[in-house]
């Protein structure tokens, strides 16, 4: 396997070996290899089905690996649960957005501020007295426009500002690995998909980013290189324009696939037409949370039985 | 809001007579309801809390019934308020809370029985209620939601059934009376009004601890945890800890609640931690206002007046209980300080309008 | 040996009773997500109703049916306006049933008052028997009342196995929104699911008082068994209900009998295991 990017990278910054994850019997994620390289922009894509959720949640730690490991920045963390994965430096973002929707924006944000620091067992100083987090957590709001909307309630937030605090929460804590799943830009008006770019955009080079997505137009003039799974085995990995080139991508994607039109499903998928929302998240827990700004595309429509991941 | 100049009673109504008003000057009259309402709303809470801080001070010199009945009030607001902490901050609401103060209030009767010194029966009391709490917390933080409230029933039925049964430790249904309490020099909780002080600073200790824990960064990630766990362990929380550190918290406070319980009532026996005094804490903390420390405390005055002192002439006062409760899962699920919250909205909303319209109000 | 055998019967017989209350419990809970604290409220409700009409009628199966239909009812009522006006926020359920223990219990003290009260089987059924093992003498009614919850859980094994009413119930409890994406009326299935849960409720209070008594404090005493029988068995699971009321009845009974002591503390015992070790119970499904 080639590494992504050109980037000479010491030790890859995310790396899965091996992995392997059954459901009851179904494979989602069939003995997969991937090297992401220190500060790279990678992809990973896939139509419906394909993997990709399951492979971000053994990614990020939701679910365990059957079988194979996951290494960050050449550290072993199979074992190790989401929040000590966050510790070292892995943030990750939700499908369906998960926010404190009963708190403030600024409470939301002074949460992810505290989350890998020792005063989060704080229990007699005000949190609103510690200066440093409260100016912190103006200017990540500020540099998303949420500078205004502070005090609001997460509730009340709009379909965009909940997608915009959504990655706010993932990049306080200064990630040095981010994943995002699925079109972080996904139902949102132009003018805040312009921000969501501008602010990937913005990210700090040392960062690695690593998108998820499904639809492979996104991704265009966002990452570097890509990864592209079907039926939960990686199909090709390389630069963008190796895989927009590959004629087996070809035949899973673009075969007369306009510039925004969704993936289509290949040929000899066995789901229904229905399956073109995305997959849910893993398995249970992933229902949407009511009060949540539950994005549009997140609704689990009835008769999505064999929709999605299997999960 | 009403636009009638009639009765100048409410808040809202107040304000607005200017505008139907004869003879005073709008601008003037506007001034000076916001004058008003901003002072509400500066020294509103510092006030009230003064006023109820006299008003208790004076209400226990007496040697009355009136005494007895605040006693009781504040020892059980003591113990809603710890069970707000966990069940309305952190989400674990808990059906066991009266078995915990069962703990505390026997750990000392049991002690004394067995010849400690008053001093020591206290410590053996709270430390008992602690070990507990750490053991039992293990199994109980390891569920949320509805099972954590089946699992924490189960926990105070199960101390219930010791008290009740276990007759070679606990003396059965009679309970253990309390003979001597605990004195140092002068300081004599055997003398009433000293007792009486020292439950009322105990109980405003208490408070302010738990005020203050819930406006830290910790009572913050409580919060957190129960709007959504996954993204809190996400962020680099370990969720289980803060629920483990809240039931801690609160599993011991409720135990110093048992203590005092113990030192105003001179005995305990296992009535005092049956189903029905489980339920009864609960319904404080949803009655006075889930998710605010003061809520309970107003919970815990209301039943126990009810409870006391309504009984007498209300026989039915559990089913209006009952009913009462019902109604605030229905309608009102800030309970009665959500009330007094809204109220406090109402306010800032009008003097935001307030502020907004300058004095002249010409063109109509 | 003989009061072994005794008591191991005292201990199936009480394990039907709670069978028949925790069953229901753990149907609703199943499908409809509900905790109904006021189940045993129901029971005990069931008890004095059953009481009350034997009383004027002198015929048990009167009584019996009165309490089973008459809670049945009041559980339709109780579905079709409190739980549905809370819309399923599962804490506000919780918190609302037990407010309704509180009303239920205060108003039956103001009709029955606070003294226990037996409800007496007729004929033959009040009286003895010799058994052929071991010639122990035994009570008919309590022979009776485990006949009748072994064969109330046959039957209710066949309307979940067996017809379509109960595989609709059962699909109900593995995969609810699948259950509205096949389009059947769910409501529908709601409702007789809460309705059957509180009909098997009030029967077991009737059942219950013959052995048990009618009495201030038997709701929660019954509830408290069920809560337990759903936590070993698994919240939802009917099998598992069987399974946790034999291990309740059983160690209840041994535990008052042997252990009196800390009887009732060991009941929870099984309890806290079950958490620690498998803490969806024994034959539960792992959700959340």
């Amino acid at each position: 396997m080639t590494a992504g990017p050109a980037r000479p990278a010491e030790l890859p910054a995310l790396e899965a070996d091996h992995l392997c994850r059954r459901f009851r019997g179904v494979t989602a994620v069939a003995d997969l290899s991937l090297r992401v390289a220190a500060g790279a922009r990678f992809g990973i894509i896939g139509p419906n089905g394909a993997g990709k959720t399951t492979l971000f949640n053994l990614l990020s730690g939701e679910l365990r690996p059957t079988t194979g490991s996951v290494a960050l920045f050449g550290r072993d963390i199979t074992a190790l649960r989401p929040y000590r994965r966050a510790a070292l430096g892995l943030g990750r973002t939700f499908q369906i957005t998960r926010i404190f929707s009963d708190l403030t924006v600024l409470e939301n944000l002074t949460l992810a501020l505290h989350g890998l620091s020792r005063s989060k067992l704080s229990l007699l100083r005000p949190w609103r007295s510690y200066r440093a987090k409260m100016a912190e957590a103006a200017d990540l709001a500020a540099s998303f426009g949420l500078a205004q909307r502070l005090a609001a309630p997460a509730s009340d937030l709009s379909h965009g500002e909940v997608r915009e605090l959504e990655v706010l929460l993932a990049l306080a804590l200064k990630p040095r690995v981010l994943l995002l799943l699925d079109e972080p830009a996904a139902g949102l008006s132009p003018a805040e998909r312009v921000d969501i770019q501008a602010l990937l955009t913005s990210l700090p080079a040392e960062l690695t980013l690593v998108m998820i997505e499904h639809d492979i137009d996104v991704l265009r003039g966002v990452v570097d290189s890509a990864a592209v799974l079907h039926l939960g085995s990686l199909v090709v990995q390389g630069s963008m324009r190796d895989i927009q080139n590959d004629d087996r991508v070809r035949e899973l994607y673009l075969g007369g696939a306009g510039a925004h039109a969704p993936a289509i499903p290949p040929p000899g998928d066995p789901r229904p037409p229905a399956a073109s929302t995305p997959e849910a998240g893993a398995p249970p827990e992933a229902s949407p949370p009511p009060e949540a700004g539950t994005p549009p595309e997140a609704g689990t429509p009835p008769g999505r039985a064999g929709a999605g991941d299997q999960s | 809001m009403t636009a009638g100049g009639q009765a100048p009673a409410g808040r809202a109504s107040a304000v607005e007579v200017p505008l139907a008003g004869p003879g005073l000057p709008a601008g003037r009259g506007t001034r000076l309801a916001l004058t008003a309402l901003r002072g509400s709303r500066r020294f509103g809470g510092p006030v009230a809390a003064v006023a109820v801080g006299i008003a208790l001070v004076l209400l226990l010199q007496g040697n009355g019934f009136a005494s007895t009945l605040v006693l009781d009030m504040l020892v059980y607001a003591i113990a809603a308020m710890s069970l707000d902490f966990l069940g309305g901050y952190a989400g674990l609401i808990s059906l066991g809370q009266a078995g915990f103060l069962g703990v505390g209030a026997y750990g000392v009767a049991i002690a004394e029985v067995h010849f400690f010194s008053p001093w020591a029966a206290v410590g053996i009391g709270l430390g008992a209620t602690l070990a507990l709490g750490l053991a039992l917390g293990v199994v109980a933080v390891r569920v949320r939601g509805v099972s954590f409230v089946i699992i924490t029933l189960a926990m105070g039925q199960v101390l219930w059934g010791l008290a009740f049964q276990w007759v070679g430790l606990s003396e059965g249904d009679n309970g253990i009376p309390l003979t001597i309490l605990p004195s140092i020099g002068p300081f004599d909780l055997n003398d009433p009004l000293t007792l009486r002080m020292t439950v009322l600073v105990v109980f405003a200790v208490v408070a302010l601890l738990l005020v203050a824990f819930v406006h830290s960064p910790f009572g913050l990630s409580l919060r957190g945890v129960r709007s959504n766990e996954t993204r809190m362990a996400v962020l680099g929380y370990r969720t289980g800890l803060h629920c483990y550190l809240a039931w801690v918290i609160a599993v011991f406070f409720t135990g110093v609640a048992g203590v005092l319980y113990l030192f105003v009532n001179q005995l305990i026996s296992p009535a005092t931690m049956a189903f029905s005094q489980d339920g009864l804490l609960v319904i404080m903390v949803v009655l006075g206002g889930l998710r605010s420390i003061w809520g309970p405390a107003l919970g815990a005055v209301v039943i126990v007046l009810f409870q006391q002192e309504l009984s007498i002439y209300l026989d039915r006062w559990q089913t209006v209980m009952g009913l009462t409760l019902i109604a605030v899962v229905l309608f009102s699920p800030g309970g009665l300080w959500g009330l007094v919250r809204a109220a406090g909205r109402r306010r800032d909303a009008l003097i935001a309008r307030l502020e907004a319209r300058p004095g002249k109000r010409g063109g109509r | 040996m003989q009061q072994f055998i005794a008591q191991t019967l005292n201990g199936l017989t009480l394990a039907g009773i709670v069978f028949l209350v925790s069953s229901g419990f753990t149907l609703v809970f199943g499908v409809m997500r509900v905790t109904n604290l006021s189940h045993g409220a129901v029971y005990l409700l069931g008890g004095y109703i059953g009481y009350s009409v034997i009383t004027a009628t002198h015929n048990f199966l009167y009584g019996l049916a009165a309490a089973a239909i008459g809670m049945g009812l009041f559980g339709l009522l109780m579905e079709r306006t409190l739980i549905t006006w809370l819309k399923g926020n599962e804490m506000s359920e919780l918190l609302a049933t037990l407010g309704l223990i509180y009303v239920i219990d205060d108003v039956s003290l103001a009709i029955w008052g606070g003294s226990p009260l037996t409800i007496n089987l007729p004929g033959v059924l009040g009286g003895s028997s010799t058994l052929p093992i071991s010639g122990i003498v035994y009570p008919n009614d309590r022979i009776f009342i485990l006949a009748v919850s072994i064969i109330i859980a046959l039957g209710l094994y066949y309307l979940l196995r067996r017809t379509r009413i109960g595989a609709i119930i059962r699909a109900g409890v593995d995969d609810r929104e699948m259950v509205s994406a096949l389009g059947i009326n769910v409501r529908l299935v709601f409702s007789l699911v809460f309705t059957l849960g509180a009909l098997l409720a009030g029967f077991a209070g009737v059942l219950g008082g013959t052995v048990l008594g009618v009495y201030t404090g038997g709701d929660s005493d019954i509830l408290l068994f069920a809560l337990a029988v759903v936590i070993i068995g698994g919240l939802g699971s009917f099998e598992g209900a069987i399974v946790g009321s034999l291990i309740i009845g059983l160690i209840e009974t041994y535990g008052t009998a042997y252990f009196p002591a800390v009887a009732y503390s060991i009941l929870f015992i099984p309890v806290i295991v079950i958490l620690l070790v498998k803490p969806e119970g024994l034959l539960g499904k792992v959700n959340r």
